[in-house]
């Protein structure tokens, strides 16, 4: 991705999102649909006259709050992204409290190369306090997802 | 951290979605701090928002049918000129500060 379209990101991102609560909007009555309006047209007119200021900037050559470019930085992104998709898998597949102990063992053991018991055993207790959590405090079902025992 | 943070988005309702939506927000909150958009403006937006619709909502219901005329009150009228304030001087204070670096 080049540094333009890196940067182009989170302004294009807030105005799909502002555009998706405008259609969201659309099926609501005619008095309705004045509130989310009132609220997307400052936002999108706050949004590009942020936008028109950098690209100012960035034409005259002054300082802006720049992305930091050191190199290793989108490989750490990727990475971290990655943990999250993990994550993310762990916990759709045995749920919250299993998911977040193996993702626990996963990490420990990948990302900060922990030993395999020290991993193991942190694992296990992270798994005990959020079984008894879910159990006792939460009453929520320990185990859910794709791989739940029947 | 992490595992804090998806137990935390998974307490409030109890729903494991509640935890895909955090690291989407984890992600996008990342972007916002990297190119130097300010995160609390959203933040607040998702705190106050449902209050604010909400209310906006009744307002307008209220001044269509005649029951309300929320341009007649002082407590609203002062309100309306601290938000255009808000708004203006930024860009004001900005403009002050080049007139006075370039003469």
């Amino acid at each position: 991705m080049t540094a333009r379209a890196e940067r182009m990101t989170v302004p294009v991102t807030m105005l799909a999102l502002v555009l998706a609560m405008l259609v969201d909007a659309a099926s609501l009555t005619r008095v309705a649909r004045l509130v989310p309006l009132a609220v997307a047209v400052p936002t999108v007119l706050l949004i590009v006259v942020e936008l028109v200021r950098r690209s100012g900037h960035a034409k005259s050559g002054r300082d802006l709050p720049r992305p930091e470019s050191t190199a290793g930085v989108g490989r750490l992104e990727a990475q971290m992204l990655a943990w999250l998709l993990v994550l993310c898998v762990c916990v759709a597949a045995t749920g919250a409290a299993p998911g977040l102990a193996v993702f626990t063992c996963v990490y420990l053991r990948v990302a900060s190369r922990a030993p395999l018991p020290r991993a193991a055993a942190v694992s296990f207790v992270t798994y005990a306090v959020l079984h008894l959590l879910f159990q006792y405090v939460l009453h929520a079902p320990v185990w859910s997802g794709w791989l739940r025992p029947v | 951290v992490i595992v804090l943070a998806a137990l935390g988005a998974f307490t409030y309702r109890q729903r494991v979605d509640d935890i895909f939506v955090a690291c989407l927000f984890g992600v996008v909150g990342y972007y916002l701090k990297k190119h130097g958009w300010p995160r609390v403006p959203l933040v607040i937006a998702l705190l106050l928002g449902e209050a604010f619709e909400m209310n906006l909502h009744v307002t307008m219901r209220l001044t269509e049918l005649g029951r309300l005329d929320p341009f007649a009150r002082p407590v609203t009228l002062v309100l309306l000129v601290l938000t255009a304030l808000n708004l203006v001087l930024p860009a004001l204070r900005r403009r002050a500060s080049a007139l006075a670096a370039n003469p």
